[in-house]
């Protein structure tokens, strides 16, 4: 443990010593934060969602509500039948307001439209349960059934607020079950107030976007640049000196992650407190915050190894810190906002680890609190160990 | 101290180490010898663990290299021939995290510092950072490094290698005292047969991965039959020259080497006068001329029929 140590503040002392790292990695991004974050401040605030593609599967059967107690037979002939689903599809999913953002697809397969959501495809598949309208009728719990993509929060957040709306609204007997058969009904059905940039209570607006998606794309940079120092470790021959030392190397490999991870959470929380006190931008609770900052040092910690493993050189890996930073950042949305981008170029985007680490502090800055923090975290810790333990491997084969 | 047994070291098709056998003695001064390429680094690091025997066995006190390699490397002091340090830390932070990586820790590790610094003469300059040493002084923390666990047996490859006469000297008083003096077994490889010559009592000459003289000095002198080098400087040299040179009666070999007509000869003093006049009777202007005894170089040259630095 001590060698461990030993090794990661080694790493963590060289990097401090490189002005020029120190520049670009702290002193860019700040600089950076600031231009395009006043600069793009009307657009953020204008942002629009471009439409995106749900998909119904109203299993729902029509029912008819029962006689009261007492009442003549031939009522019964006058009650009429309802078909809740139906009406969710007709007059919600359907109206002007909802078509502007949503893209509507009726379909009868659960699972056909379950694997169009795991593709991305869909941003969700609201499945409406056969006894959904008896149960109403009856007063019975019942719901809707929601199966959205995890990667796509914002647009599955908007599909669950609608949905919410109308399953409180015809079970609170807001709309009387009767009214429900009635023509106008939706003018009785109100839709939720549907937020275009986040799915929280705050706007996110242009510094904070800016803020999270430049340091993200920062903390992305150093992985890479410290992929660089451990092959610079490898042809200036330090590395084989502590290989010919009696320290194993899986000591060796833990203390250059460990140092990876340290120094890129370093980043991240000088970048987080100069943000904060020089620009106020407020990133939202700090707990889940730091859990999704943590979580990509560790996530780029990890890719720093194994972009160790694949670089042949030093000058390989320096020649890929600005493409491949760039790149990786232009995908994950922190050059424009992630919801202008298109479905399909939203699917790569969920490939690369920035995404889940933008999107997490972005659910943040909008107020979501830390249940939403979860799955990035978890995303990005399973890269880092995943992706570095597979580096280690090839690295102490190679 | 040292065995190698039969040590042979394959990377796909190529066979760099060929069957290498040799033991040097606690205490010892041996020297391996050779050109570039002959195999010296890839035999250095499979003693120090770094490369795995293709076949073959090393032990270390004893101690066999690749079943109880951490036990093995605790003895060893490795001078690796690259300048394996951190250039932006200064001389003793270098040392102060090497040190660790032995195990070394707190007050013993400073202690350990201050005397491998004063080794190599350089404690005055050790808060200073070394991107800003001269190659030599360098070289001197790269052995200081090695020295931090107090090895038994220290492994020297290329020490020297493209530093000034002056601190050359220096690095070879440091390891004279650190064999004479404080007893250190050491195995010091270079293609400066020089060096060798005047460091180690024992020495083995490899070439090709493979071991082609080993021995006392004096023994693997003999080697070359008691010949003389001459090294006749010539205005514009050639190969056809060197040529001519070495077909005349009493001499081995001959050969171009660095703007020289350099020939082994059985005897200096009935060869020179031969020589100096078929150079000349080619029209090319004599230079200079320089006799040297038998020496290891010269050993080389007539086993292989090649320089040390070719």
């Amino acid at each position: 443990m001590r060698k461990v140590l030993a090794i990661a503040t080694n790493g963590l002392v060289l990097m401090g010593r490189d002005r020029k790292a120190l520049i670009m990695f702290l002193l860019m991004p700040m600089i950076l934060i600031g231009i395009l974050g006043v600069s793009l401040k009307d657009m953020m605030t204008q942002g629009k969602i471009e439409p995106f593609s749900v998909i119904v599967v109203n299993e729902d059967q029509a029912a008819q509500p029962a006689l009261p107690p007492g009442a003549p037979p031939e009522v019964k002939v006058q009650l009429p039948t309802i078909h809740l689903g139906q009406v969710l599809i007709d007059e919600v999913l359907l109206s002007h307001e909802v078509q502007e953002i949503i893209r509507l697809e009726i379909a009868s397969d659960l699972t056909a439209a379950k694997e169009q959501v795991q593709s991305g495809k869909a941003v969700a598949v609201i499945q409406v349960p056969a006894t959904f309208s008896a149960d109403v009728i009856n007063s019975q719990p019942s719901q809707i059934k929601l199966y959205t993509d995890p990667g796509r929060p914002t647009q599955a957040d908007i599909v669950r607020q609608i949905t919410g709306a109308f399953t409180d609204q015809v079970t609170s007997g807001t709309v009387s079950a009767h009214l429900l058969g009635e023509s106008d009904a939706q003018s009785r059905i109100e839709l939720p107030v549907i937020t275009q940039n986040q799915a929280g209570a705050k706007t996110v607006g242009g510094m904070q976007y800016y803020a999270a998606g430049m340091a993200v794309m920062f903390m992305l940079m150093s992985a890479i640049t410290r992929s660089k120092a451990i092959l610079q470790g490898r042809e200036d021959g330090t590395l084989a000196r502590m290989a010919i030392s009696p320290t194993p190397q899986w000591i060796i490999l833990t203390g250059q992650t460990l140092s990876s991870a340290l120094l890129i959470g370093a980043q991240f929380t000088i970048l987080l407190l100069g943000t904060t006190f020089i620009y106020g931008v407020d990133w939202g609770p700090w707990l889940p915050v730091l859990l999704i900052g943590y979580s990509f040092a560790i996530a780029s910690s990890g890719i720093a190894t194994g972009l160790a493993a694949i670089f042949r050189d030093p000058k390989a890996a320096d020649g890929a810190v600005g493409l491949l930073g760039m790149v990786f950042g232009a995908l994950s949305g922190s050059m424009f906002p992630l919801y202008i981008f298109p479905d399909s170029l939203m699917m790569v985007a969920r490939l690369v680890p920035n995404y889940w680490a933008l999107q997490g502090f972005l659910d943040q800055m909008a107020g979501l609190g830390l249940s939403y923090a979860w799955t990035p975290t978890l995303i990005l810790c399973l890269t880092g160990v995943v992706v570095g333990a597979v580096g280690s491997v090839r690295l102490a084969t190679r | 101290m040292l065995a190698v047994r039969n040590l042979v070291k394959r990377f796909d098709k190529k066979e760099a180490v060929r069957g290498l056998s040799f033991s040097v003695s606690k205490g010892e001064a041996f020297g391996l010898l050779g050109p570039n390429g002959a195999g010296k680094s890839t035999t250095i690091s499979m003693i120090c663990g770094l490369l795995t025997p293709t076949e073959g066995e090393i032990t270390v006190n004893g101690v066999d290299v690749a079943r109880q390699t951490m036990k093995v490397k605790q003895m060893m002091g490795i001078v690796p021939q690259d300048i394996a340090l951190y250039p932006t830390l200064s001389a003793r932070e270098n040392l102060l995290f090497w040190g660790q990586m032995y195990g070394l820790t707190g007050k013993e590790l400073n202690t350990r510092v201050d005397e491998a610094l004063e080794i190599v003469s350089l404690t005055d300059r050790q808060k200073d950072r070394i991107e800003t040493y001269s190659g030599g002084m360098k070289r001197r923390i790269n052995i200081a490094a090695s020295l931090l666990h107090r090895p038994e047996l220290l492994i020297m490859d290329e020490p020297t290698v493209g530093i000034d006469p002056q601190s050359r000297n220096n690095i070879l008083e440091t390891v004279k005292r650190l064999n004479g003096e404080m007893g250190m077994t050491v195995v010091y490889t270079s293609h400066y047969m020089e060096e060798v010559e005047y460091l180690c009592e024992r020495v083995g000459i490899i070439d090709h991965g493979k071991l082609i003289a080993l021995g006392s000095l004096s023994e693997v002198r003999r080697l070359a039959g008691g010949g003389s080098t001459i090294r006749l400087r010539v205005a514009n040299p050639d190969e056809a020259l060197a040529a001519a040179v070495g077909a005349l009666p009493g001499i081995r070999q001959a050969q171009l080497q660095d703007g020289a007509i350099v020939a082994l000869v059985t005897e200096a003093g009935d060869t020179l006068a031969p020589m100096l006049t078929a150079v000349t009777g080619t029209g090319k202007k004599v230079l200079g001329v320089e006799i040297e005894e038998p020496n290891l170089e010269s050993v080389f040259l007539h086993l292989t029929g090649r320089a040390l630095r070719d």
